[in-house]
């Protein structure tokens, strides 16, 4: 029997959809626009036309074998690292949308000033476990060091393990010299990662300069690689979801094979985004049922492979943190965290199919990650938790709120919500009927108001600084 | 003028080949070739594009019909006087530097080309410097950028600053399009124009190109 209803591929139909990618890779080939990548693949004796590279399917597995099934990203605060993969995952925060939508619905193009308020929202979050770079990129600053300025942000203002920037050469060098400035040496930044990147194939099959030059100096650098695509079915992959997860696999894999030919046993996280396109606009649609369809098929092929796999995040088509955003992004975090997904790359916040940022939808969000969390926690079986004292004391009728273990455990046993409304409808009306984004906004306040700077040694924020200012001078 | 009603509606199947037989039974009754490509064409496949904005019809139903619109026009344009096939204006078009993502320029250039437009196609990840000398070779009327990556949009600011810096702002219409692309960032960066998709992109670069004439 299937306990859980969107696993539903047994061995057979796994073995032939990775028949399928092996055969993608072999025949069809993936396309690198990259000569450093290009020269690594031909040393390592892979077959080549021109700019397209052929897999074998050894050479896939021989890259498979050193590829680590979970692994720990450190955070500048130890107690805050996290581990990926296994029985472990993470929660990282909404990424990469260049406009705010405000609690009036009105959209606006993001700032400095809105990047670091989600840098606060993120230190004194209850449940995310990551901070992220770009998660609004702001146009108010100087394209020269606008990501290195993002990256500062990340660590002066939060303790916590990072998703940095964009992926190309210029952005994984700058990351791995911020870390060891942050880290203390170069060595101690690169012994196990201290970021993760998302590096993004083009799909159909093709690796951009910047996603292959980034991807090769990232592996070098140490740090931990997300090689994800968002293949959108009807567009740049195949209108049959089958085809189009297969798709997405095999982009996966070409990328993590050449992570393991630059550094063997550097981490890496296969998976994606995929989903289908709404063919009357040919526009993404990652509120859909489609986009679960998918990270059902990759949550498992990533098992099957010993992988540990991205997929889902708050996401929705909606423009405002109304119900349909509450539904698709319910839907995505649960079902995806229940399927057994370890790396959610954008879990929080996210609009308009990733062009939008709200922060009351990222307090939404959150507690919806908090919600799911707590619901998927495994339950604690022991001679406390059974109670049976507590049963045959209170007996046939009676009450359990007199108990002495209930009083004890009130305030912690259950998971309380810091937005959602549970009181009478009297008290309710009298608060003006408040809705959930309103609630939201105040909370968002409350939060920023109460967000405290972690200690940071002053000579490395001097350094970091100092480190931005040559870039603007170069 | 004879009707059209029956190219409109074969034009909506997207059936080239009976398009072709009822553009040519339509030539053997007498009808003008400038006739048949304005009020039968062109009209249906501005009903297309009305329908495509609409939703009502699919992206790849639209495709199918500007295909069989393509090979219907092949047709007259032998027939055609070159006053008949002065075009609607011209567009170089391309997708800014740094990115290569293309299906939805592709659409816009479709439906451009559909409308009576003459589209220079640029291609993918076009410096600035490229779009000014494709708009200086071709006189073009408009220049319209594409960009889907966030990481992109400055490069559409940086082209529009490109274009005003060598003197031609003034003779040329800037579109801007793209999925992160919005109204506010068109006006931000100075361009004349946004639109949200490929249907009201073609009817924009009308527009823009009465109010100026």
């Amino acid at each position: 029997m299937m306990l859980n209803r969107l696993q539903s591929l047994d061995r057979a139909r796994t073995e032939r959809l990775h028949h399928a990618c092996m055969e993608v890779l072999n025949k069809t080939g993936v396309i690198f626009n990259e000569p450093e990548a290009l020269e690594i693949f031909r040393e390592n004796g892979f077959r080549m036309d021109g700019n397209k590279v052929f897999f074998e399917e050894d050479q896939v597995m021989n890259a498979l074998k050193t590829t680590p099934s979970e692994f720990t990203i450190h955070a500048r605060n130890p107690e805050k690292s996290v581990r990926i993969g296994g029985d472990n995952f993470v929660l990282s925060p909404g990424w990469g949308a260049p406009f705010i939508v405000d609690a009036a619905g009105n959209s606006r193009s993001a700032t400095m000033a809105d990047s670091n308020n989600f840098c606060k929202l993120v230190q004194t979050s209850p449940h995310l476990d990551m901070i992220a770079s770009s998660m609004v990129p702001p146009k108010d600053l100087d394209p020269k060091t606008a990501t290195a300025e993002l990256l500062a942000s990340c660590f002066t203002l939060t303790d916590m393990p990072v998703t940095t920037n964009p992926c190309c050469r210029e952005n994984a060098i700058e990351t791995v010299e911020m870390a060891s400035i942050v880290w203390g040496s170069r060595e101690a930044a690169t012994r196990g990662p201290v970021s993760i990147v998302s590096i993004n194939p083009t799909s159909p099959l093709t690796y951009t300069p910047e996603a292959a030059g980034g991807l090769i100096e990232f592996a070098r650098g140490g740090q931990a690689l997300l090689i994800s695509s968002m293949v959108m079915a009807g567009l740049s992959g195949p209108i049959t979801i089958a085809g189009t997860a297969v798709l997405e696999m095999a982009e996966s894999l070409a990328g993590i094979v050449l992570a393991q030919l630059v550094n063997p046993g550097v981490p890496c996280v296969c998976g994606g985004t995929s989903c289908a396109a709404d063919l009357r606009f040919c526009s993404a649609t990652i509120g859909s049922p489609e986009l679960i369809q998918l990270m059902g098929i990759s949550t498992q092929m990533a098992r099957f492979y010993g992988l540990p796999c991205r997929y889902g995040g708050g996401l929705t088509d909606a423009h405002f943190p109304d119900m349909q955003a509450g539904i698709e992004s319910t839907l995505n975090i649960a079902l995806s965290l229940a399927s057994g997904a370890h790396y959610m790359h954008q879990a929080c916040g996210i609009l308009g199919s990733y062009t939008e940022m709200s922060f009351e939808k990222f307090v939404l969000d959150e507690e919806i990650g908090g919600m799911v969390k707590r619901a998927i926690r495994p339950v604690e079986i022991s001679d406390e938790t059974l109670a049976l004292d507590a049963i045959d004391r209170v007996g046939c009728g009676g009450s359990f709120l007199m108990e002495p273990m209930t009083a004890k455990r009130c305030r912690t046993e259950f998971f309380m919500p810091k937005v959602s409304v549970r009181e009478t409808y009297e008290k309710w009306e009298s608060r003006g009927k408040e809705d959930v984004t309103k609630a939201a906004e105040k909370h968002v306040k409350e939060r920023l108001a109460s967000y405290i700077k972690p200690d940071l040694d002053p000579g490395i924020e001097k350094d970091l600084k100092a480190y931005i200012a040559a870039r603007t001078n170069a | 003028m004879s009707d059209y009603k029956e190219l409109l509606e074969i034009l909506l199947t997207g059936d080239g080949e009976k398009l072709e037989t009822l553009v040519k039974a339509a030539l053997d009754n007498g009808a003008p070739a400038n006739e048949i490509l304005n009020q039968g064409l062109i009209a249906s496949m501005d009903v297309v594009g009305a329908r495509m904005e609409s939703g009502e019809m699919f992206i790849p139903e639209v495709l199918m019909s500007a295909q069989a619109m393509g090979g219907a026009v092949e047709i007259l344009k032998p027939l055609l006087s070159e006053e008949d096939s002065a075009v609607a204006g011209k567009v170089v078009l391309g997708t800014v530097k740094g990115d290569l993502h293309d299906i939805g320029k592709n659409l816009v250039s479709m439906m451009l080309e559909s409308a009576g437009f003459d589209v220079i196609e640029m291609g993918v990840d076009v410096a600035p410097e490229k779009f000014v000398e494709a708009i200086k070779e071709n006189d073009a009327d408009i220049v319209a950028l594409s960009a889907l990556l966030t990481t992109t949009m400055p490069m559409m600011a940086q082209t529009v600053k490109t274009i005003e810096a060598s003197g031609i702002r003034d003779k040329v219409k800037i579109l801007v399009g793209g999925a992160p692309v919005n109204q506010t960032f068109a006006d931000e960066i100075g361009a004349d124009g946004y639109a949200p998709d490929a249907g009201s992109a073609s009817k924009l670069a009308k527009t823009l190109l009465k109010k100026s004439a």
